[in-house]
């Protein structure tokens, strides 16, 4: 069962790595196309794929890349026709899997070069530069694996050599387990993290209803994941109950899903249930020691050894929910809103370090008062992980389903491709 | 070629998934052992090694953790737990790779354990905040691979199995791939450097090095690569070091933010040394440059890209350094020789360069030769760090080292 494996890379500068790759993956049994994605110097070996090719995928000629004199803007182009290619290879059937490898240029175009082919797609790069500040969550796919080299891809040696058997091994075994995602029940997306704990109940009752359920984390990538799978079309409705990365975007939060936020769903048309969950705090990474002054008179709750939660302010809250009422608003499909009166999530309850009703409240009128009058708002008298609240949203998500008349309640049978 | 794969996740919260990924990669022929680190709530299935076992092996009790009433803090004790336990395994033979799947929490909980074997063995982490800050330079292994969960880990469906599928996928083909016995066969020096802007010898010193039948591996210390290059000195990576990049010391001394306490490893492992001052003129901040501390304001601020500020070190720091290299080096375990090419350490300190200074570099000489002990030798050397002559020479001292040492 051989499968096809695209390897990408500058050859200019990563020839003897690229080649030792290729020959393990073919040594394990799979076929390779590699894609020359370098500008400079004559690669001693023939790429299936040159960077002329590339530079022509891209609309332009290895000339004019070369005349832009200007190393970022040449791998830019570059990036872009290899995405071409690789996305016109796995449409005609010629690629199961990618690798790319590089530094700080490399791993540029090969995260660029990946990102558009659909979640599932085995997909990895190999870079120096993997857990630096450089990678954020919006220069990387949704599902790329990332294997840092302990050593700098500088020629060939016992350490690059472990981290490319491994890389190889990673996608040989990744393309051997792939099958496509074929499901034949309606999916509903929803969103939650560790301090909203109102899953159990509601994946429970939307499974009785013949529904099945896919969870995002929304620390940001899991927000950025969600927008972007609600775009795809794969989901006939969501329950949008965590949707603190709104308040992250709006005050620098590190779990910022970006200013895109809570606006694919209206776009598409698709039902929407929304809540206010983890609405009263944002996230900064470190130890309370390092917090910039202006903030240290906030109230501070140490997450984990990792991770900061910034109590917000009211005038931050009142911010968010004009926000998400401007988003909401221009939803064209069923939306409805489920507020939990209690409190937002597990820090925002009676005895809880972020517990404060007050600041809730002046949200919560904000909200309404901006939030148009088609949408519904049902405001319930409980705590967002109490089970109450599990089963009104789910009452709620079963009316707006019901409100779309006669359709059926999804299209069910699809492959996620 | 039957491998043991380790499996890292809470029962509590995660049982479905481990046990899909525990199946997927037996069935791929592997022996898997299940660890359990959760602390609240029950297991979903037993696994190799249990929650009470992990708690046992950080020198407490589950009930214990429990009663702290405080996750952040029952993380870092069961972390401990599951850090001593796969260093255990490790050590005798019944761990050839390593998956870690989880949340914010669990990815708190695998970045250590990860991080607490020794490089090269393959080691994934399935997480939910992959590409957050949460996992940084600091807190990951440096061979980490981390693969993002799509969807959140809450129970299988079309994407979570996809997502677990690569990973048992991965994981199985890299433990398949990885070969220990090859890592001894061949001698490697770990050359310590910088990107051409400041430090240039390793087109110089690479083909001399591999001329004499030595391998080459290349560290780019800018606050990162100097953290690995210690480890594999540690680990006894390597059969000699040629570490003439200090910047990330510098940083150290002055609250820079490539900071990396070098240097320490060649006082723990016996191995032959050459030590050179390379780019200690200056150290980086890659916050915005108004973040940088007020003290530092009125140094000169040279801008390597627009996220990378230089900021000059002054005379007074350059000769503190001095001070604390001879001491660290008073430590080496092994043969050490320091050369110091008189005539400038980088690209950057050359007449005309934007750090060029002939008076601290005196300073931190004269600081350096005071301090260090009489065995091990100072070399001063008549030429730039970047010419051609100091990479011989270079190269040719650590040869000597370890042909002495082989000789003994």
């Amino acid at each position: 069962m051989s499968k096809t494996v695209a390897i990408l890379g500058t050859l200019d500068t990563k020839e003897g790595e690229i080649r030792y790759v290729r020959d393990l993956i073919e040594k394990l049994g799979h076929k390779t196309i590699v894609i020359d994605g370098g500008i400079l110097g004559q690669p001693s070996f023939l790429p299936d794929i040159s960077n002329e090719q590339v530079a022509q995928a891209a609309g332009t000629t290895l000339e004019q890349v070369i005349a832009l004199g200007h190393e970022g803007k040449a791998i830019a182009v570059m990036a872009q026709g290899a995405s071409r290619i690789v996305q016109h290879l796995y449409a005609g059937g010629r690629l199961n899997g990618i690798i790319a490898l590089g530094g700080t240029m490399g791993t540029s175009l090969g995260l660029a070069a990946m990102r558009d082919l659909p979640v599932g797609v085995p997909k990895l790069m190999v870079s120096t530069i993997a857990f630096t500040p450089f990678i954020t969550a919006d220069a990387v796919g949704k599902d790329q694996m990332m294997l840092q080299p302990a050593a700098d891809l500088w020629g060939l040696n016992v350490i690059t050599r472990a981290a490319l058997e491994a890389a190889a091994g990673a996608i040989a075994g990744m393309v051997n387990t792939y099958r496509p995602i074929v499901s034949t029940k309606p999916l509903v997306g929803v969103t939650t993290r560790g301090v909203c704990r109102y899953l159990n109940w509601i994946k429970l009752l939307l499974e009785e209803r013949g529904y099945e359920v896919t969870v995002f984390h929304a620390v940001g990538l899991g927000g950025r994941t969600f927008e972007s799978l609600i775009g795809q079309g794969l989901f006939d409705a969501v329950l949008d109950l965590t949707t603190g990365e709104l308040i992250e975007d709006l005050c620098g939060g590190v779990c910022s899903a970006g200013p895109e936020r809570l606006e694919a769903a209206g776009r598409l048309g698709i039902p929407q249930v929304v809540a206010p969950g983890r609405m009263e705090f944002w996230n900064l990474v470190g130890k309370p020691e390092a917090m910039p002054s202006q903030l240290k008179e906030r109230k501070i709750h140490q997450h984990n050894p990792l991770v900061l939660c910034v109590k917000a302010t009211r005038e931050e809250m009142i911010e968010a929910a004009k926000a998400m009422a401007g988003k909401l608003n221009k939803a064209r499909g069923p939306v409805a809103i489920a507020i939990p009166l209690r409190g937002f999530d597990e820090l925002d309850k009676e005895g809880g370090p972020f517990y404060d009703p007050e600041t809730d409240s002046a949200f919560i009128e904000v909200l309404k008062k901006h939030i148009d009058s088609r949408i519904k708002v049902v405001e319930l008298d409980v705590h967002i992980n109490d089970q109450e609240f599990a089963k009104a949203v789910v009452a709620v998500f079963d009316e707006v389903m019901g409100s779309r008349g006669g359709k059926s309640k999804g299209k069910g049978r699809r492959r996620l491709e | 070629m039957n491998k043991t794969i380790v499996i890292v996740g809470t029962l509590d919260t995660k049982a479905e998934e481990v046990e899909y990924v525990n199946e997927l990669i037996r069935r791929k022929g592997h022996q898997t052992i299940v660890i359990d680190p959760g602390v609240l709530g029950e297991a979903g299935f037993e696994p190799d090694i249990t929650r009470h076992q992990v708690a046992e092996a950080a020198g407490t009790s589950l009930n214990q953790v429990i009663q702290l009433g405080d996750e952040g803090k029952a993380i870092e004790v069961m972390a401990e737990g599951a850090c001593n336990i796969v260093q255990e395994l490790y050590s005798t033979g019944r761990l050839d790779g390593i998956v870690a799947l989880g949340g914010s929490m669990g990815t708190s909980l695998g970045l250590p354990l990860l991080k607490a074997l020794p490089l090269l063995v393959p080691k994934l982490l399935v997480s939910t905040v992959a590409f957050t800050p949460i996992i940084s330079q600091a807190t990951a292994s440096p061979d980490l691979t981390v693969m993002p969960t799509v969807a959140d880990i809450w129970g299988l469906n079309r994407i979570t199995k996809r997502v677990l599928e690569n990973a048992a996928g991965a994981i199985s083909g890299m433990v398949e791939t990885y070969e220990k016995s090859e890592l001894s066969e061949k001698r490697m020096i770990g050359v310590a450097t910088l990107g051409s802007a400041a430090l240039r010898y390793v087109p110089y010193v690479k083909p001399l090095l591999e001329e004499k039948g030595y391998e080459v591996a290349v560290f780019h210390t800018n606050g990162v690569g100097g953290g690995t290059f210690e480890q594999f000195v540690e680990q006894g990576m390597f059969a000699g070091a040629l570490d003439l990049s200090h910047q990330e010391l510098m940083s150290y001394l002055c609250g820079g933010q490539n900071a990396v306490n070098r240097l320490e490893a060649i006082g723990k492992r016996a191995m032959p040394h050459v030590v050179a001052p390379g780019a200690i003129e200056w150290f980086c901040w890659f916050e915005p440059v108004d973040t940088i501390p007020s003290q530092y304001r009125d140094r000169k601020i040279h801008m390597h890209n627009p996220r990378v500020a230089e900021i000059e070190a002054n005379k007074e720091q350059k000769a503190a350094l001095g001070k604390v290299m001879a001491e660290k080096l008073n430590r080496a375990l092994g043969p050490t020789v320091v050369l110091i090419p008189t005539q400038g350490f980088s690209e950057r300190d050359r007449p005309g360069g934007v750090f060029y200074d002939p008076e601290g570099r005196g300073a931190f000489i004269e600081a350096l030769k005071s301090n260090i002990k009489p065995e091990i030798q100072v070399r001063e050397l008549d030429v730039h760090i970047n010419d051609a002559e100091f990479a011989r020479e270079a190269v040719a001292t650590l040869d000597s080292l370890i042909v002495n040492q082989a000789d003994h």
